[in-house]
């Protein structure tokens, strides 16, 4: 009995873990990126993630002098403690470029997008976002 | 509902309840996130088909112009106009990489264009250029294509994720702290009317004495 609810705690816990697989180790530099023939990040379940040039053309050309400071990809993140359906973008550089490829407004550290923005935000940057669910919350 | 057996295989204890409520709590969460990401997969999915449907509609636009250029050319430069323009003109380069979408691996192609040709042929340039913009589509569309298979996949078993979480273990574990709240709610009662009939023999012997 005991040994089947650790398998169960363990098997939920696992799924907990494995959501955020997509994520990379290490941010990468926009300009950076756009040096290379073809930029690419290395994600936690070892696989590779390649940026569409672009993507990181449009980016820089909306951030312009800024561009250079951007880590990517943009981390949009979803806290199931909040509202359901609700993202945050942390980071200013991030805000900004987010806000002028949405076309909403958007100023300060944080911008709170809702499911129709997400889906808009990732048709129009789809390797540059990538989505991280935070369970425990802010 | 929760079978006999399974209810027999239940410890009434204190502890056993604490672990139940976690495990319900941690599987009460997995479920909110497996449903999240469910939604953001088929969202992912539901792009990815509108994009392959665009890219299929941009190739059958571009395909007949492409054929129909390489025809008349054919006719102008003779058999070896392709042998000719092979020669001639820099090719495309492709580099086969990976994108992960939500934790989705899928196949993908940069296409290299190459760089400014000198050679002027009749023609041949707007050829070059319609040729590698239907090379580009097709080429978008087969990682639109392979992105959906996979997406598809994907979405199949978080589903059953969800399913499994919403109609069995969290139902169970439910069920379980239920039963097992129910139990020491009988006890409890017990204790109680124990204790009143032991007060009540107590009292009599008393009065007996």
């Amino acid at each position: 009995m005991s040994e089947d609810k650790d398998i169960l705690t363990r098997y939920l816990e696992g799924e907990l873990r494995l959501v955020n697989k997509h994520i990379p180790y290490k941010r990468r530099n926009l300009c950076e990126l756009l040096k290379e023939p073809v930029p690419y990040i290395i994600l936690r379940d070892g696989s590779v993630h390649v940026f569409d040039m672009e993507e990181l053309e449009r980016l820089k050309q909306v951030l312009g002098n800024k561009a250079c400071d951007l880590s990517l990809p943009i981390i949009v993140e979803y806290l199931p403690s909040d509202q359901e359906g609700f993202y945050v973008v942390n980071g200013a550089l991030e805000v900004e470029a987010v806000s002028k490829v949405l076309g909403c407004e958007g100023k300060g550290e944080h911008l709170i997008l809702y499911r129709p923005q997400i889906i808009e935000l990732r048709r129009k940057l789809r390797t540059t976002t990538t989505i991280l669910i935070k369970p425990g919350g802010r | 509902m929760v079978a006999l057996s399974q209810l027999q295989r239940i410890r009434p204890t204190k502890i056993e309840l604490i672990r139940l409520r976690r495990q319900l709590v941690l599987a009460v969460k997995v479920h909110k996130v497996l449903r999240e990401r469910l939604t953001i997969l088929v969202n992912e999915f539901l792009a990815q088909l509108r994009e392959s449907a665009e890219k299929r509609r941009k190739i059958n636009e571009l395909i007949l112009p492409v054929y129909n250029r390489s025809a008349g050319l054919l006719g102008v430069y003779g058999e070896n106009v392709f042998e000719l323009f092979r020669r001639t003109t820099p090719v495309l380069t492709s580099i086969l990489t990976t994108e992960n979408i939500m934790g989705v691996s899928t196949r993908s192609v940069v296409l290299r264009t190459p760089g400014e040709d000198e050679a002027v042929y009749a023609g041949l340039k707007d050829f070059q250029t319609q040729a590698s913009e239907l090379l580009k589509a097709i080429v978008e569309l087969g990682r639109a294509e392979e992105a959906t298979l996979a997406l598809g996949r994907e979405i199949k078993s978080t589903k059953r994720r969800v399913n499994a979480l919403n109609y069995v273990i969290i139902p169970r574990l439910s069920q379980q702290i239920r039963l097992l709240r129910m139990k020491f709610d009988e006890r409890e009662r017990e204790e109680k009317a124990r204790m009143k009939r032991v007060k009540s023999i107590l009292e009599k012997r008393r009065k007996l004495e």
